[in-house]
């Protein structure tokens, strides 16, 4: 057993990293509870604002904190045009058509991002740092941890507890709620649906752009970076519920603990290998309806 | 006559496939890289028309079409190696033991049932075969098998761009006329009827989990068809031959074209790696404006190319 110091920071770091998943899943989540939208090219504004990011650090040489705060907007921006643009156009169809119509839209703005990333800064991983945020250590216990770690730990809890309340006590939230219950009572009742459609997708695409802010600094940046990211934010919505923002929260933060912690006593190809053949059982046992059958084997009233 | 006539006049989108295919061979017979790109291509929409089957067909959104591939791969290429089985008989085997995965994992989705969940789980099944097949020494590891023979059919050896290719022309058709007679036999409008209205096929009383069950294991030999094609032109497979990106490029290529049609995928498969093959000139651009095109297809034709010309078949 690893000395008690360690262990408690690798817990602390992972769930640093499952503060960054659950700020992606997050924005997945809610594009994909408030528009049905399962927005594939989230990784690609993740990967873009981690890049636009650094170019202001290093190139630019801005102040740190208009380096991780104007990113967000600008990527933020982009996603509103993408989504006016391309996306609105996809909105006449239905089920099958409307699914496979976003996956392919959506992947290929994913590829097309990946590629210019990699084309322009290449596929060789950045790393960098912020000083004056990755310089401050604090001592929780025997664990030493810098501030920009604390600091993201906070946005995503922030994040998840702001999104809540957004969603449950505002007028636009409340907007979110009828369009989802109802889609086409919610413009009967003066609800404008392509504003707010809008309005979900530019959140969604700025949590995104804000995970991939923080993650440059702590780990590194590479074209390819959303990717895994993607698929494990979907992982992540549909254990922690599609569209409930503290499940997927709480999800994430599993999954950055197991790898974290996993990957320091484990060697790598066993954690990825171990955490899909979970994946795998988990989503069989629950279509089994595993926990009501194993009751009704042992013999409990259900 | 007569039946010749009515023969043409019903199949002649395949007849001309086949024609064009031909036609290139003599065109390019001297050419062996274009030979090489074209072998390529009749090998993704061998993997695609799997694709189309099980996920066009059945609607079933089974997006791990590379980890049967690979598993057909791996399969034929062992059996050819370690065992004094010919050729034929190994490609057929593999294509067995690529459907019969195919069963399990009709089975997993049979049992999960939430499109999003599937697809998720298909997903997972790719990385874990594919960490699965690097951590096992014996069949190579992440090195993978290297050294595989040519393929010896009788007396004839594939050892040529050219030989290949045609045996690929002619796998591609065979396959290629079983899928359209499966598609137009009742098995195949009882399995489209399960994507198009599942409770009423059931109320009706058809069993729904069988035809799906078989729907994959038709869609699955067909990838672990595409595999071993694989194999046999490379002569050597490794894990990281046909990953999760090449699984998202197979059914890019099958909705491209067209799920629900025979000739969906392989129209498919030439525009998506046939077209960028040709674009060289553009240099690092040509995947950039290729997928920006990508895009505006699938804005105006929901149906894919085929689907569009044809009007039917999504």
């Amino acid at each position: 057993m690893p000395p008690g110091s360690i262990l408690l920071e690798q817990t602390i770091y992972g769930l640093v990293l499952g503060s960054i998943y659950a700020l992606f899943a997050t924005g997945f989540s809610f594009i994909f509870g408030s528009m049905g939208l399962a927005n594939f090219a989230q990784g690609a504004f993740y990967a873009v604002a981690g890049y636009f990011s650094y170019i202001m650090l290093t190139n630019l040489n801005w102040h740190p904190a208009l380096a991780l705060i104007v990113p967000v907007f600008l990527v933020a921006v982009i996603g509103i045009v993408v989504e006016r643009v391309l996306l609105s156009r996809l909105y006449g169809r239905r089920g099958r058509d409307f699914f496979f119509g976003v996956v392919l839209v959506t992947f290929a703005l994913y590829f097309i991002a990946e590629r210019a990333l990699g084309t322009t800064w290449s596929y060789w991983p950045k790393m960098y740092h912020i000083p004056a945020l990755s310089d401050i250590t604090i001592y929780l216990g025997p664990a030493k941890v810098d501030l920009l770690r604390i600091l993201t730990f906070a946005i995503a809890l922030l994040v998840a507890w702001g999104l809540s309340y957004f969603v449950k006590k505002t007028k636009p939230g409340k907007a979110i709620r009828a369009i989802v219950q109802d889609r086409e009572a919610a413009p009967l009742m003066g609800i404008n649906v392509a504003t707010i459609f809008t309005m979900c997708f530019a959140i969604g695409t700025a949590l995104g752009a804000l995970a991939g802010v923080l993650v440059g600094p702590i780990y590194s940046l590479y074209p390819e970076m959303g990717h895994l990211v993607q698929f494990k934010a979907v992982v992540i919505i549909i254990i922690g519920g599609m569209g409930n923002i503290w499940g997927a929260w709480i999800a994430a933060m599993v999954i950055g603990l197991w790898e974290n912690l996993s990957i320091n006593w484990l060697p790598p190809a066993y954690t990825y290998a171990i955490e899909f053949a979970v994946i795998i059982l988990f989503f069989i046992a629950k279509g089994a309806n595993l926990p009501y059958r194993v009751r009704a084997a042992i013999g409990t009233r259900s | 006559m007569e039946l010749g006539a009515r023969f043409i006049k019903r199949n002649w989108p395949y007849v001309t496939l086949g024609i064009i295919l031909l036609a290139l061979y003599g065109i390019f017979s001297d050419n062996p890289y274009i030979l090489y790109v074209l072998t390529l291509v009749m090998m993704y929409a061998l993997m695609s028309t799997g694709v189309g089957i099980f996920t066009g067909w059945a609607g079933i959104l089974i997006f791990c079409p590379s980890a049967l591939a690979v598993i057909g791969a791996y399969t034929s290429s062992l059996l050819v190696m370690h065992t004094p089985i010919p050729f034929l008989l190994a490609l057929i085997l593999a294509a067995l033991a690529s459907a019969a995965v195919g069963v399990a994992i009709s089975y997993a989705a049979i049992v999960i049932r939430q499109e999003m969940e599937i697809l998720v789980v298909t997903f997972s099944f790719e990385i874990v075969v594919y960490y699965l097949l690097g951590n096992w020494k014996a069949v190579g590891g992440f090195l993978g098998l290297t050294g595989i023979p040519y393929a010896t059919i009788g007396p004839i050896m594939l050892d040529s761009v050219q030989s290949l290719y045609i045996f690929s022309v002619i796998v591609l058709m065979i396959v290629l006329v079983l899928v359209v007679w499966f598609y137009r036999s009742r098995l195949g409008l009882l399995i489209r009827a399960v994507h198009e209205d599942e409770g009423l096929a059931e109320a009706v009383g058809h069993n729904t989990a069988t035809l799906k069950v078989i729907a994959t294991a038709a869609g699955a030999a067909c990838c672990g068809i595409g595999g071993v094609l694989y194999a046999f032109s490379l002569h050597a497979v490794s894990p990281g031959a046909f990953t999760l990106s090449n699984s998202v490029i197979l059914v890019l290529i099958a909705l491209l074209g067209g799920m629900a049609i025979p000739l969906g995928p392989i129209v498919g498969a030439f525009f998506v790696i046939g077209i960028p093959e040709t674009l060289h000139f553009l240099g690092d651009l040509r995947l950039i404006i290729f997928y920006a095109v990508l895009i505006v297809v699938v804005l105006f034709s929901p149906r894919g190319i085929v689907g569009t010309i044809w009007k039917r078949g999504y």
